[in-house]
């Protein structure tokens, strides 16, 4: 066996690590959440202020549903794209290892290079306002295109369905294929056997990768702040702005804490899900 | 009247393999056939081909005389037990046998009274309710069974059903498998490689070998009445003896009996129960030897002789375990017994 040299050795550094930038930091950010911020000054003295403006400001309680509408779309229209994508992939492609890697090259491309590309795109002298001008399905440029909850969900979508595609490709590539075949043998079309056998197999997958598509769109700040404008903020926005120009940390750090408790029932939800609709 | 099932000249390669090569075979209503074969040799194929996971390369599929190769699976009239039960892990044992029901829209009181009997008649009633993954290989077995059963299929094809039991329960099975067909009275198409297990349940065994069929005939017949070398050595042990046949005698080494058959070169089949210990008196038509007891194997009720013939012929003979045999001793078999093989190897 190990000596116990050797144990401490390996088990001490990530210990470390962990308290120091997650334990540590969180607990700060709870601390600070319970203080308030007078004359320009962080007071530190118990106060359950922050909590109670985050419930009576219609503000941050409308960013907040925003933001997870916006998620929730961007979940939807991930696993919309992926699912089909998977399904061909899995199934019939030939050349699956090829359009396996098409489909993840996105993610090696730089987060802000690929929001930037929709900024060129949607823009006013974009890509997409000049053909449609060019075609004149439009006579002047479509403004509503960017700085609009719609972009931030275009981005978002494009930033994360390989995200949810991930997971999905795991778990139909795990349906047995004699299953299928079982299926089809006892007379069932193969609308039937993707309703009846495939879709409730790969569930696990579909759960796993919209919870990733979600949790990774609600907390995200760039494509709101790249392609948003005003009526595209999230909550993170907010966020960023209370620890930066605002200065109220106290705030900032309640928002993040009521986030931080959110995504993390999220995931014990779906965590509990997946393990119901997986048969390994 | 067509046969139920009519394969003709049947061919299938996957690459630059021919897996078969030009099958033809046809199977009667209620019968029991056993595709047996060694692995590779395409039997898995073959069942694949009828059931539709597979498209034929060349050659006919018929039912009832109506072409089926061009159907997909789904709309085929036979259904499967696969090799490893493949029964659908998300629903319960009511469920997976109800399925083929449910999915060609019958009436919902008569798809669960229908599951319920095909249940019955596997004896799994008590196992409604469970999920499969919870039930042993043989409860596993009895399910997929009732679920292949329940949409009432003319023809039921089985791929190597039995072989992930354990050997107590591969015989209890095959026991019931066989009594359960008698039952349903549907034909069966039993894929295996297990030669006792063919002997045992079929009424005709189709043996396959490097994708042709070497030998479609009753377990008896092709047991005293192989068609080939190979026939005699797969099903059950078997002597085979290269012979000589002139002037009305086949001669084999030291061997030699009277034979009405054409001159020339000829190997004979003689299996090992048909070798006996000399009697005093000689038989008409008895073949005698001297040899010598080279080893032996006690199997419960007989034993195995393995014997060498003064000329060095060796021989394989099953006696009963109580005959007293010295190592230097006299044998005998009938001439009736030497089979003819067609020599094809």
């Amino acid at each position: 066996m190990y000596s116990k040299q050797y144990k401490l050795a390996v088990t001490v550094p990530p210990l470390m690590w962990v308290s120091l930038f997650l334990l540590c930091a969180y607990l700060i950010l709870f601390a600070h959440s319970f203080w308030s911020v007078r004359d320009g000054q962080i007071a530190r003295k118990f106060t359950l202020a922050n909590y109670k403006q985050i419930v009576s400001s219609p503000l941050y309680l409308e960013v907040l549903f925003r933001s997870i509408k916006m998620a929730g779309a961007v979940t939807g229209l991930a696993l919309l794209l992926a699912y089909p994508v998977v399904y061909y992939l899995s199934f019939r492609a030939r050349h699956k290892n090829l359009l396996y890697q098409l489909i993840i090259v996105p993610l090696w491309v730089s987060y802000l290079v690929r929001a930037y590309a929709w900024k060129t795109i949607l823009g006013s002298d974009g890509v997409l306002n000049t053909s449609l001008q060019f075609l004149h399905i439009t006579h002047a440029p479509v403004s509503a295109l960017l700085y609009s909850p719609f972009a931030v969900v275009l981005t978002l979508t494009h930033i994360y369905t390989p995200f949810a595609f991930l997971p999905i490709f795991a778990s139909l590539e795990h349906v047995p294929r004699n299953l299928i075949e079982a299926s089809q043998d006892l007379g069932a079309t193969p609308w039937q056997t993707f309703r009846r056998v495939i879709l409730p197999l790969s569930l696990p997958g579909v759960i796993a990768g919209a919870t990733f598509a979600f949790v990774l769109s609600l907390g995200d700040f760039l494509a709101p702040l790249l392609v948003g404008g005003p009526s595209g903020i999230m909550i993170s926005n907010i966020v960023v702005s209370l620890f930066g120009a605002a200065y109220d940390w106290p705030l900032g750090a309640a928002i993040s804490l009521l986030m931080l408790v959110m995504v993390v029932s999220l995931l014990f939800a779906t965590e509990r899900l997946e393990k119901r609709y997986s048969y390994q | 009247m067509n046969p139920l099932l009519s394969v003709r000249d049947v061919r299938k390669r996957f690459g630059a393999r021919e897996v078969l090569r030009g099958v033809s075979l046809d199977v009667a209503e209620g019968e029991f056939l056993t595709v047996l074969g060694e692995s590779g040799s395409g039997k898995t194929t073959l069942l694949r081909l009828i059931a539709g996971f597979e498209e034929t390369d060349a050659g006919e599929i018929l039912m009832a005389g109506t072409p089926i190769d061009g159907l997909p699976p789904y709309q085929r009239p036979v259904n499967t037990v696969f090799q490893q039960y493949a029964l659908f892990p998300h629903m319960n044992v009511t469920e997976n046998v109800a399925y083929g029901l449910r999915v060609t829209k019958v009436d919902k009181v008569e798809v669960l009274e229908r599951a319920k009997q095909a249940l019955a008649l596997v004896k799994m009633t008590e196992f409604a309710d469970s999920s499969p993954t919870k039930l042993s290989g043989g409860q596993q077995q009895r399910v997929a069974l009732a679920r292949a059963l329940v949409n009432r299929p003319k023809l039921l094809l089985l791929d190597e059903p039995l072989s992930a039991l354990d050997a107590n329960l591969r015989r209890e099975m095959q026991s019931e498998l066989k009594s359960l067909q008698r039952e349903v009275g549907i034909s069966f198409i039993f894929v295996t490689h297990d030669q006792d297990e063919a002997m045992a349940l079929s009424d005709r065994i189709a043996l396959l070998r490097d994708g042709a069929l070497e030998q479609v005939a009753s377990p008896s017949e092709i047991y005293n009445r192989p068609a080939s070398a190979y026939c005699a050595a797969f099903i059950g042990k078997t002597n085979l003896l290269e012979a000589q046949i002139a002037r009305g005698e086949a001669v084999a080494g030291g061997l030699r009996w009277k034979s009405q058959l054409p001159e020339g070169p000829a190997v004979f089949s003689i299996r090992p129960e048909n070798i006996h210990a000399a009697t005093a008196v000689s038989q008409n038509g008895s073949v005698r030897f001297r040899a010598r007891v080279e080893q032996q194997m006690f199997q419960g009720a007989t034993r195995i002789l393995w014997l060498e013939c003064q000329d060095g012929t060796k021989l394989e003979a099953r006696i009963h375990s109580g005959v007293e045999i010295p190592i230097n001793s006299e044998f005998e078999f009938d001439a009736s017994d030497a089979v003819l093989i067609r020599e094809k190897d």
